[in-house]
């Protein structure tokens, strides 16, 4: 009954047509779930990882140019500080080499002084004693010449009265 | 030439054309096309069963050889589909690809000696009016149904929507059946029906197969495509 109501020229059938959208139907949910769905799902997916993976890489590639700029920055800032610490460390040489040559002379001219102090002094003492001999002798040859003995204080007087000409002449 | 025909060969065409109607219940009768339609659709749904559980499942970055394939039949359909429908690409990617595993395979299965489901004007009417409908649902899911409505005050696309099913389903249908029918008057022929119709009916099939579903997936994307299309300038009668 159906087919004799669906029956048209050219072999038309509507039944015919809707059980073939039906079958049609059918067939692109079946591949629209089990196969196209999942695969674009997981295309995506890689898709989203290698642009991750990628975006991961430029992210690393800029620190890693930040970081070689802060290490190129370290670097010359030690190179400075190693120059600075050099040059600071030759000035204290240097200074401290001063020093030591300006006290070795200071030590040097202290001893000198000293040595003509002693020397002077020895000097002083030696021409003393030289006095004290020649007024020795002179009282001793003035005393056999007066034949009387020249006392102490005629000599003392004769001594002093020589060293102030003497001390006049020097 | 008559003598050397197998039986008449008008009436071969006929019943090649129009075969015999079988009754699936009562009173219910169907064409030979129906059951190889189900038939295939079975057969397809089965292979992406398999390879649901088996490629599919096992899919990695790297891809192998069967995923590669896959990946690439996807990526060729949503590409067409993209570019002509965009937005839609998501429902119009898995429907031409249906539709074109469908007339391929249904098309193929020729070679096996059993009646293609295109040789039915049914199924290619299906087909049709299922783009038909495809076309419509998304000009009026993009543009609004009084947009829609409105170009139909222009008898000329009256004329262009209703003979987009008609071209779509003559066109596949006519193709499909040329090769079948050739095969079919070499098999009619004593002497061209050994080995020769082995060659032809393999190039006839194999032709129509791929460019039939290229041809009507491509047309079907560029309809949906027009449709969703946005125009520039008012259109005037």
């Amino acid at each position: 009954m159906i087919a004799y109501i669906c029956a048209m020229p050219l072999g038309l059938d509507f039944v015919e047509i809707l059980l073939h959208m039906f079958n049609f139907a059918l067939l692109l949910i079946g591949i629209r779930f089990l196969l196209y769905k999942p695969i674009k799902k997981f295309m995506a997916k890689r898709e989203e990882e290698y642009k991750k993976a990628e975006e991961d890489k430029k992210k690393a590639e800029v620190e890693a140019q930040i970081k070689k700029k802060e290490a190129q920055l370290l670097m010359d800032e030690a190179k400075q500080k190693a120059v600075k610490i050099s040059e600071e460390a030759a000035a204290a040489v240097e200074a401290r080499q001063k020093e030591i040559i300006e006290s070795a002379h200071q030590e040097a001219e202290e001893i000198l002084e000293k040595a003509r102090q002693e020397i002077q002094h020895e000097q002083q003492k030696a021409k003393e004693q030289m006095i004290y001999s020649v007024a020795e002798l002179a009282a001793d040859i003035a005393s056999h010449i007066l034949e009387r003995e020249v006392n102490a204080e005629d000599n003392d007087k004769a001594i002093a009265t020589l060293l102030e000409e003497w001390k006049k002449d020097a | 030439m008559t003598g050397i025909m197998i039986g008449g060969v008008g009436e071969r065409l006929t019943q090649a054309l129009l075969p015999q109607k079988i009754e699936i219940f009562k009173g219910f009768f169907v064409g030979p096309s129906m059951f190889t339609a189900f038939g295939v659709t079975l057969f397809l749904l089965l292979v992406c069963l398999v390879l649901r559980l088996t490629v599919v499942r096992k899919m990695k970055n790297i891809p192998s050889k069967p995923q590669m394939i896959l990946e690439g039949l996807v990526k060729f359909f949503d590409k067409l589909a993209h570019e002509s429908t965009h937005e839609y690409s998501g429902f119009m990617g898995p429907y031409i690809m249906a539709a074109a595993c469908f007339i391929s395979v249904g098309t193929l299965v020729e070679l096996l000696g059993v009646r293609p489901a295109f040789a039915d004007i049914n199924a290619c009417f299906a087909l049709g009016i299922s783009t038909f409908l495809v076309i419509h649902y998304f000009g009026i899911r993009k543009r609004g149904i009084g947009k829609r409505a409105k170009r139909l005050l222009n008898p000329i696309n009256i004329i262009t929507d209703v003979a987009v099913p008609i071209s779509l389903s003559f066109r596949l249908f006519g193709s499909i059946v040329s090769g079948f029918l050739i095969t079919e008057l070499l098999y009619s022929s004593l002497y061209l029906s050994f080995a020769l119709p082995a060659v032809v009916s393999v190039i006839t099939t194999l032709f129509h197969a791929f460019i039939q579903s290229y041809i009507f997936i491509t047309l079907s994307s560029l309809f949906v495509g027009e449709a969703i299309e946005v125009p520039s300038k008012p259109m005037g009668g």
